[in-house]
């Protein structure tokens, strides 16, 4: 009866019922996710110390299919006294069952002492790969070859020059420009860049403005350097090869000519020409921002050129190191500073409701005066007196639990930015951006720095009571695509500051120059925001200039000596610095991030040892420099523009 | 209801001669927190300031609670209002359980009275201050066990020195400071003040050790007023036994 009734209900359902049962069972009779990590360190397994590097990070899954992160743990030399202190850099993968992945990040470590760790975390498995880097680093920049049929004779150069000469495919440079921060030159010959990603593209263009050094050498090929992403590179126009006569101009007409020597022949040289022969351009330089791009018209891979003796000496004229230019002053960003701009009335009342607290007390205390009242004229049993008391305490303190913790305009957070924007050569502006992050809850902020960000750095904090461990910056950076957005857990009533730094092209110039005792200022604003509060200084000069709108400019000629200029605009200090420091805003925030920020005593004191002009202007309506992506967080970004000139002395 | 209880009621609250003693701690804590938001009150850090709201508040409504109840239990507020000890014990004829259960039942009722009307402010500072739900339900349970414990040292001391209504405030009060002291010395956290800031800052501090035994600071804290509380409950039976 019993086998019977069992063979039915198998016919009837079994045959439905296995393979779902199979199914269902399946995951876990399959095995686990088997992930090996292989990474790819720097440029061919060499990095700059103290400067971002690539690293790409190679996953291998023999097991099933798994979704985890990749983290990578690097460690940055802090400051007393938090001392050392881990970055991590973070990415979510999706690993088929059996597939391999390659994730890339840029990494930034500072201490060979620690050893780098990847580790992939996933629920059904992990991994973790530990990289000594000691054997990877290079103290000095380094020099990237890149070329694709022929090669340049880069390995006789002089015992002199010290970078590192890296050799590298096209499809190896980096889709960030900040993992270029260690390399000092690329070097380009006979290589297409038509594979390159626009990621790769967009690193390249934004390493030249932030300073980097490109140099194309010509060959035979032509036509590589007509094609549009590397001819926007090229600072001519190239039309085609001919055969020319070379001298060796450092030689001076001592060395012989080299015949036959194959050469660009260009048209529409957009930058200025160092070299030239037979009417022929034959090394152009352009400025990049603050970088420069070198184009050499001759083809130095193949004969004659190739085994011409002073060849490693020429190139090394170009491989050589860029002049510094003089950095401008830090802007000073602090505790103490932050503390004082929260200070202000537009943050203190935002969160701490002084007022709504007055009225509250107010409110029970009444209550509690009208029931006393009552009971002392016995109105009502004492019973029911009680009551309404207890029942107005607890009220009380429900609602105004209610409303002090979730009510009211209070934000979770204040993103405070301070932005200074240095003039540079040419169209492109220095950002340096300060950020303060103040919590009022404890919560986990993310934030983004948009595309162009080469710099970041969490400052400690120095809280003498706080030991190491909590005074370290906890951050984490997480790769999102090509946006990299900055992971920042905050206590209730934490802060968290931070530098960044970038270079952009702002639509911002400014010329000041010194004829005869007069001041000639001209400012051209195509920055898509209005100037205000423009003031120009100088010794024994300032200047209100009031405002300048976006698509205006502003020419001035202002008379040097105090004597000739009017009574409004003479200063009491003759110096530059004192002038600065005099000046006041009528906003006071303005006011305490330009005495005490942009242009503190200590940071700015050696700008004043000779004449030196400045421009200075604020941004109306400035944009964040950096977003949290979350309307509860109040954002708050002041920036200023400025052109720091030194003039000429009496004596020049 | 308890005889005892019924005329310490009366006189404190129907006929309200101890409604400083509720009032007072309520005034002060109500103008010590607005003052606490107030900008210029606050320091260089201030910005931080509605951040330690909350701890402040509970320091300052520990030493509050505390001193006032030990006042109330000592019936400092209108003493001749109330009928001496020996009255209940010798007139009255009741025993001494019976008293000292009236006396603590009315401990315990001015302690919760004083509690209900400062809680407010409290739980507004600590919803200001962002505290945990759980760290302010500790404050407000740890102000009221250590109201009581330190309140029945008040009792004990009337019963020791009832004629003398200045001599038992003072002794009271000084035995209270003096063994406050003594314990921060001992153990920092034993300090009622250290250990609620420590709780309202949801912080953990270091542990006791006592004869190679490491002891939580909850566990050491909570046990030593217990034995102080437990202490002050011998002793005021004691006293009211040694009257009889």
């Amino acid at each position: 009866m019993f086998l019977a009734a069992v063979s039915m209900l198998w016919r009837r359902w079994g045959r439905r019922i296995l393979p779902l049962l199979l199914g269902l069972a399946w995951p876990l009779c399959a095995p686990a996710a088997q992930v090996t990590i292989e990474p790819k360190i720097g440029f061919g397994g060499v990095f700059q110390l103290g400067r971002p590097f690539p690293l790409e990070v190679c996953l291998h899954n023999i097991g099933r299919t798994v979704e985890g992160v990749v983290e990578v743990e690097a460690w940055k030399r802090g400051a007393p006294p938090a001392g050392a202190y881990p970055v991590r850099y973070q990415r979510d993968v999706f690993l088929p069952s059996r597939a391999q992945r390659t994730l890339a990040f840029t990494v930034n470590a500072e201490l060979l002492s620690r050893p780098l760790v990847i580790r992939f975390n996933a629920t059904h498995g992990s991994a973790s790969h530990t990289l000594d880097l000691r054997s990877h680093f290079s103290p000095a920049p380094l020099v990237l070859s890149v070329s694709g049929g022929g090669t340049l004779p880069l390995t006789s150069l002089a015992a002199s020059f010290t970078n590192r000469i890296v050799s590298l495919a096209a499809a190896g440079l980096p889709s960030d420009a900040r993992a270029l921060a260690g390399v000092s030159h690329l070097l380009l010959y006979d290589q297409s860049l038509r594979d390159l990603t626009r990621w790769q593209l967009q690193a390249l263009d934004d390493w030249l403005v932030a300073g980097g050094r490109m140099i194309i050498v010509a060959s035979l090929n032509f036509a590589l350097y007509q094609e549009p992403k590397l001819a926007r590179f090229v600072p001519a126009r190239v039309t085609g090869v001919t055969r020319i006569r070379f001298t060796d101009p450092a030689a001076a007409g001592a060395s012989p000519a080299i015949e036959g020597v194959w050469a660009h022949t260009v048209s529409g040289v957009s930058g200025r020409t160092q070299i030239a022969a037979e009417g022929l351009p034959l090394l152009v330089e352009n400025e990049w921002g603050r970088g420069r791009v070198s184009y050499l018209a001759l083809d130095a891979g193949r004969p004659p050129l190739a085994g011409w003796a002073g060849l490693p000496q020429f190139l090394q004229t170009l491989l050589a190191p860029a002049s510094e230019l003089s950095p401008a002053p830090r802007p000073r960003w602090d505790e103490a500073l932050f503390s004082r701009l929260l200070l202000s009335s537009w943050f203190v009342d935002a969160y701490i409701p002084t007022r709504a607290l007055f009225f509250a007390i107010l409110l029970y205390l009444c209550g509690l005066a009208v029931l006393l009242l009552k009971w002392r004229r016995q109105r009502g049993a004492p019973r029911t007196l009680a009551l309404w008391c207890c029942g107005w305490m607890v009220g009380c303190a429900a609602a105004g639990y209610g409303y002090f913790s979730r009510g009211g305009q209070m934000p979770e957070g204040v993103l405070l930015g301070a932005t200074v924007m240095d003039e540079t050569d040419g169209d492109y502006v220095e950002v340096q951006t300060n950020l303060a992050l103040f919590s009022t809850r404890p919560r986990d902020y993310s934030l983004g720095f948009g595309p162009s960000w080469l710099e970041l750095a969490p400052l400690p904090q120095p809280h003498a009571a706080a030991p190491a461990e909590q005074a370290a910056p906890a951050v984490m950076y997480r790769h999102l695509g090509a946006a990299t957005r900055v992971q920042l857990p905050l206590e209730s009533f934490g802060h968290q500051l931070l530098r960044a730094r970038h270079v952009e092209r702002a639509g911002l110039n400014t010329r000041i120059e010194q004829h005869d005792g007069v001041l000639h200022l001209e400012v051209n604003n195509r920055s898509g925001s209005d100037l205000t509060d423009c003031w120009l200084i100088a010794p024994g000069l300032r200047v209100a200039l009031g405002e300048l709108p976006s698509g205006g400019s502003l020419r001035k000629a202002l008379p040097l000596h105090a004597a000739d200029a009017p009574a409004a605009e003479q200063p009491r200090q003759a110096d530059t610095g004192g002038s600065l420091r005099a000046l006041r805003f009528k906003d006071k925030t303005r006011d305490l991030l330009f005495q005490d920020a942009f242009f503190a005593y200590a940071a700015t004191a050696a700008l004043w040892t000779g004449p030196t002009a400045v421009f200075i202007g604020w941004f109306k309506n400035p944009q964040p420099r950096a977003e949290v992506g979350d309307p509860r967080v109040r954002t708050e970004q002041y920036t200023l523009y400025r052109a720091i000139v030194s003039l000429p002395s009496e004596d020049e | 209801m308890n005889a005892v209880l019924h005329e310490h009621v009366t006189v404190f609250f129907s006929q309200r001669h101890g409604l400083p003693a509720l009032f007072y701690p309520l005034g002060l804590l109500a103008l010590i927190e607005f003052l606490l938001l107030t900008p210029m009150f606050l320091d260089a850090q201030a910005w931080r300031g509605a951040g330690s709201l909350f701890k402040l508040c509970a320091a300052i409504a520990v030493v509050l609670t505390i001193y006032f109840t030990l006042r109330a239990a000592n019936l400092a507020y209108a003493p001749e209002r109330f009928k001496p000890l020996k009255y209940w014990l010798h007139e009255r004829g009741y025993p001494v359980g019976v008293v000292a259960r009236g006396q603590v039942s009315f401990l315990l009722v001015h302690a919760a009275a004083t509690l209900l009307l400062i809680v407010p402010l409290l739980v507004w500072a600590g919803a200001i201050s962002h505290t945990p739900p759980a760290a302010l339900a500790a404050t407000l349970a740890l102000i009221a066990f250590y109201t009581v414990c330190y309140g029945v040292w008040g009792l004990a001391g009337l019963a020791l020195c009832e004629r003398e209504v200045d001599t038992r405030e003072m002794v009271s009060r000084g035995f209270t400071v003096l063994l406050m002291v003594i314990a921060m010395l001992v153990y920092f956290p034993l300090n009622p003040i250290v250990y609620v800031l420590a709780v309202a800052s949801a912080t953990e501090p270091g542990r006791f050790s006592i004869a190679g035994v490491d002891w939580p600071p909850a566990v050491a804290n909570i046990a030593f007023h217990l034995a102080y509380g437990a202490a002050g409950l011998a002793a005021h039976r004691w006293a009211l036994a040694r009257l009889r």
